[in-house]
């Protein structure tokens, strides 16, 4: 089980759990490596997303070499991106995932790929994030002292 | 040498002028340029014909830019009936097929220059995921593109080690 957070840093799995605050669902692609539809999706502002269950031979099916593909292993950044095999039903919205701020709790099945498109770091540091969300930085640094 | 005035409505644009074809010229127009210590002179048509040309490529761009926008609002205007359950999954499955995607390889001057003018038109900041899809290529393709672009901060600060 490993923690990354770290830009292009990436988890391949058959069923993940995300959190975010932000859920931008993109136009459907064709997979070149799968040979299969696969549908696009962006986490933005505080991204995390967790194996639940591992692909059934991962060292086989895993499109890209560096992804983690342990049960458990996670990622979180500012922008996480990625893509599954399945349409994605509704998120379940949960309470509590920052302290003061509710997020978006939900599964993705199929064949699933998320990556780390901005790290925290990046993201909290952007002017735009800073004004809009000025307690995300402390909520996010509070939660990595305590773990 | 003959003398070239061009009054503009208040409610055009530069745009307006440029793209359509309101100023005429005739062999005998002639733009003059004064330095301190020099005179420099060119065809009016010569000069009309080099901003037309990059006012139209501007128009392309952010023509392109508004189609992928209003594709983008179509999709997730489908995908939220998705989620409200107003089709089934093999419905929606069939009606995204309008939205499929198949990725192509982007010369990455293309991109290079492109993006930074997408930026610059719109003040927007668009990331590499974003850009993908609007040039309808993979996240690596953007950034080897991005990764062009070495006077650009912004764009190098969203690049992984590897290509800054």
């Amino acid at each position: 089980m490993a923690t990354k957070s770290n830009v292009c840093a990436s988890i391949e799995g058959k069923k993940v759990a995300f959190s975010t605050r932000q859920f931008f669902p993109g136009p459907p692609e064709i997979n070149e490596v799968l040979g299969q539809r696969i549908y696009t999706f962006k986490l933005g502002i505080h991204g995390h997303a967790q194996i639940q269950t591992s692909l059934e031979n991962p060292e086989i099916e895993r499109v890209y070499e560096s992804s983690m593909i342990d049960v458990n292993d996670d990622i979180q950044g500012g922008s996480l991106d990625g893509w599954c095999t399945k349409a994605i039903k509704s998120p379940k919205k949960k309470t509590g995932v920052t302290g003061t701020h509710s997020a978006s709790q939900g599964i993705v099945s199929g064949h699933v790929y998320v990556h780390i498109q901005s790290g925290h770091r990046e993201h909290m540091q952007s002017e735009d994030i800073q004004n809009r969300h000025p307690e995300i930085p402390l909520i996010i640094n509070e939660k990595r002292i305590k773990n | 040498m003959g003398l070239w005035v061009y009054r503009m409505n208040h409610s055009m644009s530069m745009t307006d002028v440029f793209s359509t074809n309101m100023i005429k010229t005739d062999e005998h127009d002639t733009l003059v340029r004064f330095r301190t210590n020099s005179l420099v002179s060119m065809p009016t048509q010569d000069f009309v014909d080099s901003c037309r040309s990059i006012f139209q490529q501007d128009i392309s761009l952010l023509s392109r830019v508004i189609v992928w926008q209003r594709r983008t609002i179509e999709y997730n205007a489908l995908y939220t009936a998705f989620l409200l359950d107003a089709m089934t999954e093999e419905e929606f499955e069939e009606e995204s097929d309008k939205f499929l995607v198949r990725k192509q390889h982007v010369d990455v001057s293309q991109i290079k220059s492109e993006i930074s003018r997408i930026e610059t038109l719109t003040g927007l900041e668009f990331d590499t995921s974003d850009y993908a899809g609007f040039f309808s290529c993979s996240q690596e393709n953007v950034m080897q593109g991005m990764a062009l672009l070495k006077d650009h901060e912004r764009f190098l600060s969203v690049l992984p080690e590897r290509l800054r």
